[in-house]
């Protein structure tokens, strides 16, 4: 395997993060935006699995960050989605940029 | 192996990073930008992975690859589309709407500022940071695995004892959201 | 002993398909637009028919020169784990010769003949699916080890699905049909069951391998440890692997607890099913216990008993079944369970050459058929054989090549020499005890009763299909075009110069290709010598069937032919009736009372709704499920509702107390200081009014407002933007932490 460097793997999860940024920013579908947090969670397990490897050979707690992230991600896509069909039953729609009742 | 030359071997294989890295770009791209919501999943599912090659290739954890792809790619996307299909036709769909952001510039200004914060922090941090160590006493994945097993449950121990409460009250919390309201039934 | 000269492109033969299959799909719509890519198969399947000759012909050849060659292999490591690798590659051997070149055969001209017949329903999915599904079986019968056939099974139940499902956006479905897409995942789960079985018995059976240091997937390296007896199993366990193994092929080949799914299987298009029937899946099954029938050979007889007993009921009752039947695929479909009935019957009474001899003659006469029936259905628009009559004329080829399919099937064409052998197999078989051999003679009485009952109902539908006059006017009934008939005729003539060939074969021994086939392939085994008397008694029962099916159904000269509703029976009326036509009205008239009795209508009834085995597999999953239900409802009610309930009257104990407490203590004091604070409240109030309101209140809310007015206008309700603030505060907090940490020296 030819040796890259971690930074170009930073850079790679930085493009992802950027990209998922801007599509949650972007988007007005509810879903849509879900699916950009999963992207940018993932740029963050790149990170994390990377530097797992090249800091410290034995060093397992990044792979434990990743587990963990990915839990956690389990976990938030399914609240979000359960919001997201809670708000369609109620609205009717599940466009972002409707719901404005936080609007001060 | 041996048929190839060492040299055009590190060529090929420098040739499929790129072609891992643009799969992987593209489609996260790809799964912002197209129209129906369905394929952004479709997309989504194409990043995850390749986010799980780069795990077993470049992060050499077959581990992170497995559970990648069994939690992610396989159950998280099938919430998305479940809950896709059930809100309705004009979900499948984003509607071309004028935004409504504050200023939709000032974003792609804050992300090109933290584009460069992030590309001058690169720049500064010393080169022995980021070159790759030398593989060859790395301990098999096997051992690799089993002390992360055991960190789970003493190092990590309270991190997994709330990671499970977490994931209890989300459940609980979704049951509750999607639940009917009593008059329904 | 030379190497083949041809055997390496044997490996060609499965692969061009596959990548034909792929072809097909993403440029089926650009290439030959009229057929839907229709020359992607012609070719795939061509190139795959000829290589086939080219490399089993020569296989065969040097068997007929040398009488044994060496099988030859070709592999390629797949997968290592440890010491076990799993191989792919081609095995070539007697067997996987002579079964390849009828797949190769079938399949070519059903993609020939689709040309014409899908022209109007097809797609380059039906296409690339029939390659795939040729291609799997191709690939299973080549299969050098259990994992890789394995592999192709499922592969050719996916595409059976797929298949058999095509028409899954049809609307209207004739009544008593099964919907496409419902039968298709009946065909899936059914045979998933057998599947599973199959699987668990190649586990089983590497397991023990493993335990002698030797893991292997590989049939010969498994058939040459059980022939040195390096591998000790336990009895028991041996027999159970063997049933469990023959369990895979009750799935695939439609065997009695497991047929189900076979007939429903004729919702999809009559190209599939003839592939389908005579090439590929069903023929799957009988081939594994044939390529695994070592595994038999060594576990004790009892596991072969059982395979023939289940041959025996599965080709009665599926025989009896067919008799009923008014859809000119279910007859057809019935009789190929019956069929391979037959062929398990063969391989459960030690004959497994003559089963394989059975597969090949049965998958051309049954493509045959099929391909007529299909024909037919083009022909008349129709299914129903009520529907059809006076073809005969209208389609001068299709009757003349039924009529050598229904004579093949009936046991006069080459249908004959395999079925009389696994007759007389099961007449000379020698079994363990007594009731060992009475139960193959129950076997055996099954066989014969269904080579009458085969001749009765071929001809029955061959008599109300072609002769007398049509009864549905209206249809134009036309002839199928070449691309049609010219495969027809290719398998009726391969059909018969088969059967001249066999017949050479009963005079000079030496010639006989059964003789060479158990030499072959159970070089152990010694070939029985036709048996004349059998041979002729089942010639008999089958001209006897025949001339019943003529006595009942055959409508002469001018006859009309009616099917009055309601009732079980049919009318035929005769102008003038000679003294055959009054023979046949007697017989009809006896038919007519014994179907009108009540055992009779009783009977007519179980035979229509297939001895109630769907509706019994349905009332049992229903009863399961019902149960489920309401034990589950009963734990719902009875366990948590009373745990709720339990809780909510402690609640409610509870707050009777501490109202009571409320009422009488709370209240007093609450009085009193009432009492007390509404003196102070009244000094308060002029304070309040007079410095606080007016002084400090308003002026500070004052402030608060405007702040908030310019502040609000962040406050926009929009995720996004909140999205863009928490961005800006970690930017704000990475610019810190990156100065705080000392990256960047200030």
């Amino acid at each position: 395997m030819t040796d890259l460097d971690a930074w170009v793997f930073v850079g790679i999860a930085l493009i992802l993060f950027l990209i998922g940024f801007a599509g949650f920013i972007k988007s007005q579908s509810a879903v849509r935006m879900l699916i950009s947090i999963e992207i940018m969670i993932n740029s963050a397990n790149i990170n994390f699995a990377i530097f797992a490897l090249y800091n410290d050979l034995t060093f397992v707690t990044g792979h434990v960050g990743v587990i963990i992230s990915i839990a956690l991600a389990a976990a938030e896509a399914a609240v979000g989605l359960g919001i997201i069909l809670s708000i369609f039953r109620t609205h009717g729609t599940i466009d972002a940029t409707d719901f404005v009742k936080l609007k001060g | 192996m041996a048929l190839i030359p060492t040299e055009l071997f590190q060529t090929l294989e420098l040739f499929f990073f790129f072609i891992l890295i643009g799969y992987t770009i593209g489609s996260a791209f790809l799964a912002v930008t197209v129209k129906s919501v369905y394929h952004a999943v479709l997309w989504l599912v194409f990043t995850l992975l390749g986010v799980a090659m780069i795990f077993l290739l470049y992060a050499e954890s077959s581990l992170l690859l497995v559970i990648q792809m069994i939690v992610y790619a396989g159950g998280i996307t099938v919430l998305f589309v479940f809950a896709i299909s059930l809100s309705g036709k004009e979900a499948m769909f984003e509607e071309q709407k004028d935004l409504k952001l504050l200023d939709w510039r000032l974003s792609f200004a804050g992300s090109f500022i933290l584009l460069l914060i992030a590309l001058y922090v690169l720049s500064r941090v010393s080169s022995i940071f980021w070159q790759k160590p030398d593989l060859t006493n790395k301990p098999s994945e096997i051992d690799l695995i089993r002390d992360m097993a055991k960190m789970l449950f003493t190092v990590h121990g309270g991190t997994i004892l709330v990671l499970g409460f977490l994931l209890l009250a989300a459940m609980l919390g979704s049951v509750y959201l999607v639940k009917k309201e009593v008059e329904d039934i | 002993m030379s190497e083949l000269v041809f055997g390496g492109f044997a490996y060609l033969i499965p692969i061009i398909p596959i990548i034909f299959a792929f072809i097909t799909i993403f440029f089926g719509k650009f290439v030959d637009k009229k057929a839907h890519g229709n020359i992607f198969a012609l070719i795939a399947l061509g190139v795959s028919f000829i290589l086939t000759i080219i490399v089993s012909g020569e296989v065969l050849l040097r068997l007929f020169a040398e009488e044994h060659i060496e099988e030859s292999l070709i592999l390629m490591e797949w997968i290592r784990i440890g010491d076990v690798s799993l191989d792919f590659g081609i095995l070539l051997d007697p067997l996987s010769a002579v079964v390849s070149l009828m797949v190769a055969l079938v399949s070519f001209l059903v993609a020939i003949y689709s040309r014409s017949y899908m022209a109007h329903d097809g797609s380059p999915r039906y296409y690339a699916e029939i390659n795939l599904f040729a291609a799997a079986m191709l690939g299973l019968v080549f299969s050098p080890n259990m994992i890789q056939l394995f592999l192709f099974w499922e592969i050719m139940g996916v595409c059976s699905y797929l298949l058999i499902g095509y028409f899954y956006d049809k609307d209207v479905v004739p009544e008593g049909q099964p919907h496409p897409a419902s039968a298709a995942k009946k065909a899936f789960l059914t045979t998933k069951v057998g599947d599973v079985f199959l699987f668990v018995g190649i586990i089983l059976l590497y397991l023990e391998t493993l335990a002698v240091n030797h893991p292997t997937f590989d049939f010969l390296e498994i058939r040459h440890m059980l022939e040195a007896g390096t591998l000790n199993i336990d009895p028991m366990l041996f027999i159970m692997i063997a049933l469990l193994i023959f369990g895979g092929a009750i799935g695939k080949s439609a065997q009695f607890p497991l047929h189900v799914w076979l007939p429903d299987a004729m919702a999809g298009p009559t190209t599939v099913s003839c592939l389908i029937h005579s090439a590929t899946m069903v023929k799957a099954g009988i081939f594994l216990v044939a390529r695994s029938y070592f595994v038999f050979e060594y576990a004790s007889k009892e596991a072969l008993l059982v395979v023939a007993l289940i041959g025996g009921i599965t080709a009665i009752l599926s025989g009896t079944i067919a008799l009923v039947k008014t859809d000119i695929k279910g007859i057809l479909a019935y009789s190929t369970i019956s069929q391979l009935g037959y062929m398990t019957i063969g391989l459960g009474v030690g004959g497994m050459a003559v089963a394989v001899f059975h597969i090949i003659n049965h998958g051309i006469f049954k493509a045959l058929l099929f391909l007529s029936a299909g024909s037919v259905i083009h022909g008349s628009g129709s299914q129903d054989i009520r529907e059809m009559g006076g073809l005969q004329e209208k389609m001068p080829h299709t009757w003349k090549v039924m009529l050598i399919g229904s004579l093949s099937l009936a046991g006069i064409g080459n249908g004959f020499f395999s079925k009389d052998a696994i007759i007389l197999h099961a007449l000379h078989y020698s079994g363990l005890s007594t009731l060992h051999e009475q139960l193959i003679a129950l076997v055996w009485l099954s066989s014969i009763i269904t080579a009458f009952l085969t001749a009765f109902y071929i001809f029955r539908l061959w008599f109300v299909v072609f002769p007398g006059t049509n009864r549905l006017p209206g249809h134009h009934v036309h002839e199928s075009d070449h691309w049609m008939t010219i495969p027809l005729w290719i398998l009726a003539i391969v059909s018969l110069v088969l059967a001249g060939y066999f017949t050479i074969g009963l005079f000079l021994p030496d010639l006989s290709f059964e003789h060479h086939l158990v030499h072959w392939l159970q070089p152990h085994e010694h070939a029985l010598d036709f048996d004349w008397i059998v041979g002729i008694s089942s010639i008999v029962l089958a001209v006897l069937g025949i001339l019943l099916a003529y006595l009942i159904y055959y409508p002469r000269a001018d006859a009309k032919v009616s099917f009055p509703k309601g009732e079980p029976s049919f009318n035929i009326e005769v102008a003038d009736p000679d003294s055959i036509a009054v023979l046949q009205g007697g017989f009809r008239s006896i038919t007519r009372k014994i179907k009108s009795t009540i055992l009779g209508r009783g009977i007519q009834r179980i035979l229509e709704k297939g001895y109630y085995i769907d509706d019994l597999y349905l009332a049992l999953v229903y009863f399961v499920d019902a149960k489920y239900c309401a034990a589950m409802n009963w734990i719902e009610q009875n366990v948590f509702d009373g745990a709720v309930r339990l809780v909510g009257w402690g609640g409610y104990e509870l707050c009777g107390l501490s109202k009571w407490c409320d009422d009488h203590v709370v209240d007093g004091l609450v009085r009193l200081t009432a009492r007390a604070s509404l003196a102070l409240c009244s000094l308060a109030k002029t304070t309040d009014e007079r410095v606080i309101d007016h002084g400090i209140i308003r002026n500070s809310a004052k402030g608060v407002m405007k702040t908030g007015g310019y502040l609000r206008r962040i406050q926009t309700g929009v995720v996004e933007n909140y999205a863009l603030y928490t961005l800006l505060g970690a930017i704000f907090l990475i610019v810190v932490a990156i100065i705080v940490a000392g990256v960047v020296p200030l």
